[in-house]
């Protein structure tokens, strides 16, 4: 503001008129230097007349907005003073009134952010911090109502204090924080120690009613368990343990065993030159052997008859011959120590080796024996390792019937007095899910099955023909291996697009989802997922030099081209190729990594490929080689090592990194990032990046819908945009944001997350089932700022993000960027 | 022997049981000074012999030094200097051709040696021709001014310190973190 011009204009305005800009700007002025209310320090009073009488309507419409937040918030906080009594005569979590006054807060904490209430803005978030607290265990059920009764006290105090004295008060938070002093509760922790999970924060009316048994947090240190799986825990532990001694043992006598083969190896080879001396002996001509008195000089026989040969000059060449074979194990088995005489030192030689090597012999039959009793202890110790991690990952599982809960919940809830009509039948309820998986399934199912009842019930037409006719649901879950399957059946045809949304938490999942139509109307819905997120049960292929695992959930079955393999001619070998080409879409899978292109797949022989898990499109991903298949520890990237479909690698034996590839992931992404006219806003940092972007036709209209269940939002942006040129809509619920969708056919989208009856995830959801939403650009406008909700509202389709409160010019920016610069054509 | 530091074992017999705790308690508040072969150390780089020269690079942040071969796994969508993956303590780590990172120009070979090395959380393996000596270089020795004779490509002149008998100084604290912004760049960009 130009505060040199503002007195020559005093006398355009009014004295009432004055006066309104005088408080409101001592209002404004405390609210830009430092985005709050003026406390409760008299600020300086500097006041800047306006030139301009946009200006002045501007200021004159910010105190309307004033009022009406004060009426809004005055609402609010009866709303939670409601919820506090309800919860108060409830005295259990489980209370509609928690998720009111979870609620209430939220927008109050939103709105008085955007207004600029520091104060009031805080209480909230303190509000909503108790509330996590609760939820997740961390605050004694009692003491944390006291803290949000006299939460709900402050807010009113500060709130008067707004409307008698034009400020706000601190006094009240300050008293309220010191009360939580009082009660041992710390609400500035919980931002880093407890990131509420999209389950508790985004909750939707039905999550808001789910249990909480299973629900745990992933950056919580402790985790729930269930005791019959730790007692099986520590009785297998304690089994691998007792399983140490035996080892020991079994290791002991491969090592005596191996001494004694040592040492019946060392009296062989004491022997050896011996006998090779004997052998020596023997070669050499009577004479010579006489000569050098080759027989052992200790030998009384062989002295005897050397003297007689010397004496007599006869020598006695026969008996020389036979004594000198060197291996005459004939007479070593005739051996007798009482007949020693008749044998020479040649016999007893011969008869030692012969005992040598025996003693060798048994020596490496118990060698070979305390191996094998080493390698059947390994395979016990190997498998009890199994078993202990098995119960480890069991751990943190829960049957299927949570997750059975709480679609039967979110049924009764959305049906209301039709829930009778609605035949829900489960089997396999108690089968046991990986935690992490089952928690990961549970938005999309609810959202799936909220949609489904959503549709049939109040949507389709027909069934105002047969009003009577019952709708079922049936749930089976079962184990094969280290795969869990899920089948979830339906009566009527389920909307395609909400089974989409299920399938993109399927493959990210590292599982796989097709879809059986059995009649007409009847549909089956079969999940394929890994029991556990941290091992990988993949094939190990091979394409080119590049060794990788594919999840064995995620592939229908191995196609080989038998005929081409065993070496038939080529045309037999094309036919056959150009089959499976004609059915499927086919990848090789060297293209898909980016790793060389070959443009000529299709009009090559397959030889080998897999057939992806998928109902459409049919695609096959030709690889070079399947190698076997293998099961191995899954490592999770860092985040810069992340890639489209790679978030993971196992590493083998040998220290061979291998991409752990989620192929369907990798299909999914490659068609988003096809699809022209996707960009993607980070208006937090006022950058953005464009895959492709699309500029509106020139007939297009800009009309702009605002979603949101704060009235002050709602109406200082429609202010804002208004003034802008363009045309804006109001919705205050996801219900009214839906019929709005339909009977105006707005070009842009402003929706807010929490909001009553369908939150914005919902809203996403079903827009992105309907096709005549295709061309509606959507911004996510929320005061949730983390990465989580950024990414959800992503892959919901939404393709923007901005985080209230936003400053104007990112507004405008994200929605010319995405309608265009002009407000209207 | 244990260290008296001035006091017998006479002294230290006769202490009473509170004294002979204070004087322990003093002792162990002491700070130790840096030892000048701590010191050394500290200073010590390892010289790397890559295609276009000699670089050098800080001995404490490197964490193994891992003869050939060298064994690694493509990943897709990595910059030109990025190799792959190679499996390090249990973990997979981005194995990057320092030649190509410095200069553009690589004459990449798996028989040269790999250098695993670490910045704060951060660790990669950085793959040499062959390596050298170590030199003692202290901070002041240093000369930021870099001069145009040297040869790596200008844009990684972020990532050299300065220069020390003509040959660059790798500032690691900032080379490991613009590999690791780049190589998670590469993943939208190519």
């Amino acid at each position: 503001m130009d505060e040199l011009d503002a007195p020559n204009h005093q006398e355009e305005l009014s004295k009432d008129d004055l006066e309104v800009l005088r408080a409101f700007h001592d209002l404004e002025e405390s609210t830009s230097s430092d985005n709050s209310l003026p406390q409760e320090t008299t600020p300086e009073i500097s006041i800047t007349y306006q030139t301009d009488t946009d200006q002045s309507a501007a200021l004159l419409s910010e105190v309307d907005m004033l009022a009406l937040f004060a009426t809004e918030a005055d609402e609010d906080i009866t709303t939670m003073r409601l919820a506090v009594q309800q919860l108060e005569q409830d005295n259990r979590l489980v209370s509609p009134g928690l998720q009111a006054l979870k609620r209430c807060a939220h927008k109050v904490a939103g709105t008085a952010s955007a207004i600029g209430c520091a104060s009031i803005s805080t209480i909230a978030h303190h509000m909503e911090t108790i509330i996590k607290f609760i939820e997740n265990g961390n605050l004694v059920f009692q003491t944390g109502l006291i803290a949000l009764v006299n939460s709900v006290h402050a807010l009113e105090a500060t709130l008067q204090s707004i409307v008698s004295n034009g400020y706000e008060s601190k006094n009240p938070l300050l008293e309220l924080e010191e009360e939580y002093k009082r009660l041992n509760i710390d609400v500035h922790v919980v931002h880093n120690t407890k990131p509420s999970s999209p389950e508790t924060t985004d909750a939707t009316s039905i999550h808001r009613v789910s249990q909480n048994i299973g629900e745990h947090n992933q950056n919580s240190s402790s985790l729930r368990v269930d005791l019959q799986h730790f007692h099986k825990l520590l009785e297998h532990t304690e089994k691998f343990i007792e399983l140490d001694t035996p080892m020991e043992n079994a290791q002991k006598q491969v090592d005596v065993a191996l001494n004694e083969l040592q040492f019946a190896q060392a009296r062989l080879r004491r022997l050896e030159p011996l006998l090779s001396s004997l052998s020596i002996s023997a070669n050499t001509p009577p004479d010579a052997l006489i000569e050098d008195a080759g027989y052992p000089p200790s030998s009384l026989v062989a002295r005897i008859l050397q003297e007689a040969a010397e004496r007599t000059g006869h020598v006695p060449q026969i008996k020389n011959v036979r004594r000198t074979q060197p291996f005459l194990i004939h007479e070593a088995a005739l051996w007798d120590e009482m007949e020693i005489d008749r044998f020479s030192e040649t016999n007893a030689l011969t008869h030692s080796f012969t005992e040598a090597l025996t003693d060798v012999a048994i020596a490496t039959s118990h060698v070979r024996q305390a191996l094998m009793h080493l390698k059947f202890m390994v395979a016990q110790q190997v498998s009890q390792a199994s078993a202990v991690r098995n119960e480890a990952f069991l751990l943190q599982s829960l049957p299927f019937s949570v997750l059975v809960t709480r679609l039967r919940t979110a049924i009764e809830m959305i049906a209301g007095a039709q829930s009778e009509r609605i035949q829900f039948e489960v089997s396999g309820g108690t089968v046991e899910i990986n935690r992490d998986v089952l928690e990961k399934l549970t938005v999309p199912l609810l959202e799936l099955v909220q949609m489904y009842v959503a549709e049939v019930l109040f949507f389709t037409k027909r069934l105002e023909q047969d009003a009577e006719q019952s709708l079922g649901i049936w749930l089976n879950a079962h184990i094969t291996g280290n795969e869990a399957t899920i089948e979830i059946g339906f009566s009527h045809s389920v909307p395609t697009g909400a089974v989409a949304l299920l399938q993109d938490t399927v493959h990210h999942l590292y599982g796989s989802i097709s879809l059986q139509e059995q009649t007409t109307r009847k549909m089956t819905l079969h999940l394929r997922l890994p029991r556990s997120q941290r091992m990988i049960q993949g094939l190990l292929v091979r394409a080119g030099s590049q060794h990788v695992i594919v999840p064995v959930s995620q592939v229908k079955r191995i196609y080989y081209n038998k005929r081409g393999m065993s070496g038939s001619s080529s045309q037999e070998r094309t036919s056959q190729g150009m089959l499976l080409a004609d059915s499927h879409e086919i990848f090789h899978l060297n293209t898909l990594l980016r790793f060389f292109t070959d443009t000529n797949t299709a009009e090559k022989t397959v030889q080998t490929a897999l057939i992806l898990e998928l109902d459409s499109p049919q695609i096959a991903i030709e690889v070079d080689e399947v190698v076997k298949e293998v099961e191995l520890v899954m490592k999770p990237l860092s985040v810069h090592l992340c890639r489209p479909g790679i978030t993971s690698t196992a590493i083998d034996g040998n220290g061979n990194v291998h991409l752990v590839l989620n192929l369907l992931e990798m299909i999914r992404l490659k068609e988003i990032y096809q699809q022209a006219g996707k960009t993607v806003i980070e208006a937090d940092t006022e950058s953005y990046y464009e895959l492709s972007l699309l500029q509106p036709g020139a007939e297009a209209c800009r009309k702009i819908l605002i979603a949101d269940d704060s009235i002050y939002i709602r109406q200082s942006i429609n202010l804002t945009l208004s003034h802008e040129g363009y045309d804006v809509l109001e919705a205050v619920d996801g219900l009214q944001t839906l019929e709005q969708l339909a009977k105006e056919s707005p070009d842009l989208l402003l929706l807010d997350i929490e909001m009553p009856n369908l939150n914005g995830y919902d809203v996403l959801s079903i827009i992105r089932t309907h096709q005549e939403f295709s061309a509606l650009k959507i911004v996510m406008l929320s005061s949730h700022s983390s990465e989580k909700h950024r990414r959800r509202a992503r892959e919901l389709g939404a393709h923007g993000y901005l985080t209230k409160p936003c400053p104007q010019d990112v507004l405008f920016k994200t929605i010319k960027s995405l309608l265009g610069n002009e407000a209207r054509s | 022997m244990l260290p008296l530091h001035g006091l017998s074992t006479n002294d230290l017999e006769q202490m009473a049981d509170e004294e002979f705790w204070n004087c322990a308690r003093a002792q162990a508040d002491i700070v130790p000074q840096i030892s000048s072969q701590e010191r050394n150390y500290q200073d010590q780089h390892l010289e790397c012999e890559l295609s276009q020269g000699n670089c050098l690079i800080p001995l404490k942040a490197i964490v193994e030094v891992m003869p050939p071969p060298h064994r690694y796994t493509q990943l897709p969508l990595i910059p030109s200097w990025m190799r792959g993956l190679f499996a390090w303590r249990g973990e997979a780590i981005p194995l990057i051709d320092l030649d190509m990172y410095l200069c553009g120009v690589s004459a990449f070979r798996l028989d040269g040696m790999l250098l695993v090395a670490n910045y704060t959380d951060i660790t990669v393996g950085l793959l040499v021709p062959s390596i050298g000596l170590t030199t003692t270089v202290q901070f002041e020795q240093v000369d930021p001014s870099t001069g145009p004779t040297v040869f790596y490509t200008p844009i990684r002149a972020g990532v050299i310190r300065g220069v020390y008998a003509e040959e660059p100084v790798l500032d690691v604290s900032a080379l490991l973190p613009d590999v690791v912004q780049q190589i998670g760049m590469a993943a939208y960009y190519g």
